[in-house]
């Protein structure tokens, strides 16, 4: 299904060659893409394929060593302040959620923005309640992450990210950790998120999600982009031997 | 094949069974003796348990030696030592006549009486407690003083009449009046224990009696008991002289009522303030109070500093003002330009200004006043970004300023105040009030030391890491009684000419230095025991690493060596007794040289041993208790 918006003229991320090794091993081994502002790109592929590794360095938790990362028009390099500046215009949810269990839901989500961002508390508390409002769960707002469900956790994770009003959301296997009773609320947030034109790159096994969601997919193998397409083509007529047969064992 | 409906409604909620109660034989059996091994084991447990409370307890009781008139007599000096109570013939007035300062004493302990019965309402401590558990407490009490005073008796009898046995002389001296109102006190308290216990029936293990209650109630009873019972006082110097009975304010009787007083008071002006102060500003506020009000307690109140050069050589007042407004406004402006958001490079010129100037402060001859300034401003600068940026945010920091530097300046007027309280010794302090003033600024000092060590030692800059396991592994690896004897023998050859350090303040000092290397190696297991994707997900949301430090990673991290800690602590406050041997005249100095010396006094040793045992263990009891209390509260080892 294809969306009523339009993605825009720029490249927002741009991947020129990018090379990462972890001691002797070759976790990516040559990437090249370039991703558009609202585009909604969602990366499948075998685990170890290097598709973690590829969205964690887009936003340097992982250094890449080779190559070229330039996310809105600033190259990713070793100097920190444009890591930090980078790193509050791209969100990221992860696998494991990774809330911050000492404080409230709450304060999940006002932390970064009053400390990065320097609003005012009233403010950050403000956006912080509305954008539970949009996750759907405002009533959990002064409990601690303990006390939620792994759904629950995770669309506070979103909320969280989204606090920091970033340009660019990297979901790294965000259902992946749920009961599935569970993934079917997060996934409906997302998918929200994406209608609304936010430039997405998920990593995930849901391909419910990518048929209906995405724009473009990537099929990762072997530390590297093996296919890439429109849902459409990707999965009703894969032209390469490695996604027909990965296809064929999940679906 | 179609499926088929097994459960046609979901099923109603059903109580476990309930067990019937077991009988003391049954218990018996079941716990004591439910296999040969587990018989000997519990027969052998008896047998010391009886052998040791009889030795102990028959001392405490018994002994013809024993001596707790040493301890009632001498509770003055074991508390605060030879702070002047008006007896002293060398410390007059002008009149001539003897000074009494003992109100500055108690004034500091109302303080903490307040501040803790403040705290006990801000942060909800104590809850509801069950009458069975007090019962409880009171039947096995009552049970142990009659297995004490009634079975050793008997187990005596039966081994020493009956087969001969002879487990030496003493325990016949159980005088009879002692030995007739403790059994009395044991079945007393047994048998109320259990009937109260079958009066309340089931009742008794609902949670219905506060625990604030009950203390409060035990603190009315004891000091009730201090205006009825009258102990007997210190009268005339010659050994076994009749001692009569001091009149009431001549002893601790009225000051405790006192104490009693502002504790219930200070608890219902709590209970008051909580409806209309929120509690995480109460409780910020509480902090503070307890930070700032050791120095002042400890500085100002009972040492009692003087203004003028008379006492104090050397010191004039208008330069501290001077000095610390000048900081106070200039430091603050540049303070105020560093937070700018627009400061950009500007920002490392103006710290990098400061560090020329702190490193001039240390090579010159300088007020020390003028260089811990000098570095609070540079630590403020480098905050400055991390904790700067809105308009409504830099305020509050600036704020934050001038209360560090108002504090600053008051903290070293009062040490360089000079001492007014008069003794007959060059320190004011001793005994007990000594105890808690090297423990406590040992702990508050090697806290931040042991944290920013910590940091070290876990950083990825090499130069911070290596001076930090260097400092850590050398400190460790020398007893802490070298420290502290080197502390006196050595430092003062160390310090500037003319420098007069007391001894007390240089064995905190290096006291202090020793317990940060194994505060460092606690933080640091916290520290290690924190998830990667902790610090991902902060650094995922443009937190830099100091913001991650003290927002995610420093309070998990802390949280989790809670039970460390405070082993730390207890361990910190037991071996502050080490003192004792470098001749500081801390309380167990006092009980275990001071007190026997003195010839009304003669052979008190052993009877002051058990009671400076007994004292540390109340304390740290206490300490112990409290954390328990504060691993529940924080959910430590529930995640």
């Amino acid at each position: 299904m294809t969306t009523e918006k339009t993605l825009g003229e720029n490249d927002i991320i741009i991947c020129e060659g990018v090379k990462k090794w972890f001691g002797d091993f070759q976790a990516l081994k040559g990437v090249t893409t370039n991703i558009k502002e609202r585009e909604v790109v969602v990366v499948i592929g075998p685990s170890g394929s290097g598709k973690s590794t590829f969205i964690r360095c887009i936003n340097r938790l992982e250094v890449h060593q080779e190559g070229r990362i330039i996310v809105d028009g600033v190259e990713l390099s070793s100097d920190v302040r444009n890591i930090d500046k980078i790193r509050s215009e791209v969100g990221m949810v992860f696998q494991q959620f990774n809330l911050f269990p000492h404080l409230t839901v709450l304060q999940n989500v006002t932390l970064a923005p009053m400390w990065v961002r320097k609003k005012p508390r009233e403010e950050a508390e403000a956006t912080a309640m509305a954008l539970l409002e949009r996750v759907g769960i405002p009533e959990q707002a002064a409990k601690f992450p303990g006390q939620l469900s792994g759904g629950q956790q995770q669309r506070v994770a979103i909320a969280r990210s989204l606090a920091m009003e970033p340009r660019i959301m990297l979901f790294d296997e965000p259902t992946s950790a749920l009961d599935p009773e569970m993934i079917k609320e997060v996934l409906d947030v997302m998918k929200e998120l994406a209608l609304s034109g936010m430039t997405m790159i998920v990593v995930t096994h849901e391909m419910g999600f990518a048929r209906e969601v995405a724009d473009r997919v990537f099929f990762f193998d072997y530390g590297t982009i093996v296919e890439e397409g429109t849902p459409e083509h990707f999965f009703t007529n894969p032209s390469h031997d490695r996604t027909k047969l990965f296809l064929s064992q999940i679906l | 094949m179609t499926g088929k409906i097994i459960l046609p409604d979901i099923p109603e909620l059903e109580f476990a069974p309930e067990l019937p109660p077991k009988g003391p034989v049954v218990w018996m059996k079941d716990n004591l003796f439910s296999t040969p091994r587990s018989s000997f084991l519990t027969v052998v447990g008896l047998y010391v348990a009886y052998v040791f409370t009889k030795g102990f307890t028959g001392f405490v009781f018994n002994y013809a030696e024993r001596r707790w008139d040493a301890v009632t007599d001498n509770m003055k000096l074991l508390m605060v030592y030879l702070y002047p109570n008006g007896t002293s013939e060398r410390i007059l007035d002008a009149a001539g006549e003897p000074i009494n300062q003992m109100h500055r004493v108690w004034i500091s302990l109302g303080v903490v009486i307040a501040l803790t019965a403040l705290s006990l309402v801000f942060w909800r401590v104590g809850g509801k407690m069950a009458p069975k558990r007090i019962t409880r407490t009171l039947q096995i009490s009552g049970g142990f003083l009659l297995f004490v005073f009634l079975g050793v008796t008997i187990l005596d009898y039966v081994f020493g009449v009956l087969f001969g046995f002879d487990f030496g002389g003493w325990e016949w001296q159980f005088s009879t009046k002692v030995h007739f109102w403790t059994i009395l006190v044991g079945v007393v308290l047994l048998g109320g224990g259990l009937l109260v216990d079958r009066a309340m029936g089931d009742r008794g293990k609902e949670e219905t009696i506060s625990v604030i209650g009950l203390l409060g109630a035990l603190a009315v009873v004891v000091v009730g008991l201090l205006w009825v019972i009258e102990l007997p006082r210190l009268s005339g110097t010659e050994p076994g002289a009749p001692k009569v009975f001091q009149p009431i304010e001549e002893t601790t009787t009225l000051p405790w009522t006192i104490m009693l007083g502002v504790a219930f008071l200070s608890y219902w002006v709590g209970v008051g303030l909580r409806r209309v102060i929120p509690d995480r500003a109460g409780t910020r506020v509480l902090t503070l109070a307890w930070l700032v009000s050791f120095p002042v307690l400890v500085m100002a109140v009972l040492r009692d500093p003087g203004w003028d050069e008379v006492v104090a050589p050397g010191f004039s007042l208008g330069n501290y003002l001077t000095i610390g407004a000048a900081f106070l406004v200039v430091g603050g402006l540049v303070i105020w330009a560093a937070s700018h958001p627009a400061i950009g490079e500007w920002s490392a010129a103006i710290v990098a200004a400061i560090g020329v100037a702190i490193v001039f402060s240390w090579s010159v001859s300088m007020l020390m006043f003028i260089r811990f300034s000098l570095f609070a401003v540079l630590l403020f600068v480098l905050g400055a970004k991390t904790f700067g940026g809105a308009t409504q945010v830099r305020r509050r920091y600036l704020l934050l300023w001038a209360g560090l530097m108002v504090f600053l300046t008051y903290f070293f007027i009062l040490v360089k105040g000079g001492n007014t309280v008069e003794t007959q010794t060059p320190s004011p302090f001793g005994g007990f009030v000594l105890t808690m003033i090297i423990f406590v600024s040992v702990m508050l000092l090697s806290f931040p030391f042991g944290v920013l060590l910590a940091l070290g030692r876990t950083s990825t800059m090499p130069i911070f890491r290596l001076m930090s396991v260097a400092y850590i592994e050398v400190v460790r690896g020398v007893p802490l009684i070298t420290w502290l004897i080197m502390s006196i023998i050595f430092m003062p050859f160390a310090l500037p000419i003319g420098a007069n350090v007391p001894d007390f303040v240089l064995v905190i000092l290096f006291y202090a230095g020793f317990s940060a290397a194994y505060m460092a190696e606690n933080v640091r297991g916290g520290l290690q025991a924190i998830r990667a994707g902790q610090k991902e997900a902060s650094v995922a949301l443009g937190m830099t690493t100091v913001q991650t430090m003290i927002f995610i990673t420093m309070p998990q991290a802390l949280r989790t060596v809670i039970p460390a800690l405070v082993g730390q602590a207890i361990a910190t406050f037991k071996d502050t007794s080490l003192v004792a041997i470098i001749g500081l005249l801390d309380f167990l100095a006092l009980a275990q040289g001071t007190v026997p010396g003195q010839p009304l006094y003669r052979g008190s040793l052993r009877t002051m041993l058990i009671f400076a045992a007994f004292f540390y263990w109340i304390f740290t009891f206490s300490m112990s208790k409290a954390s328990q209390r504060l691993e529940k509260k924080l959910g430590v080892g529930e995640r």
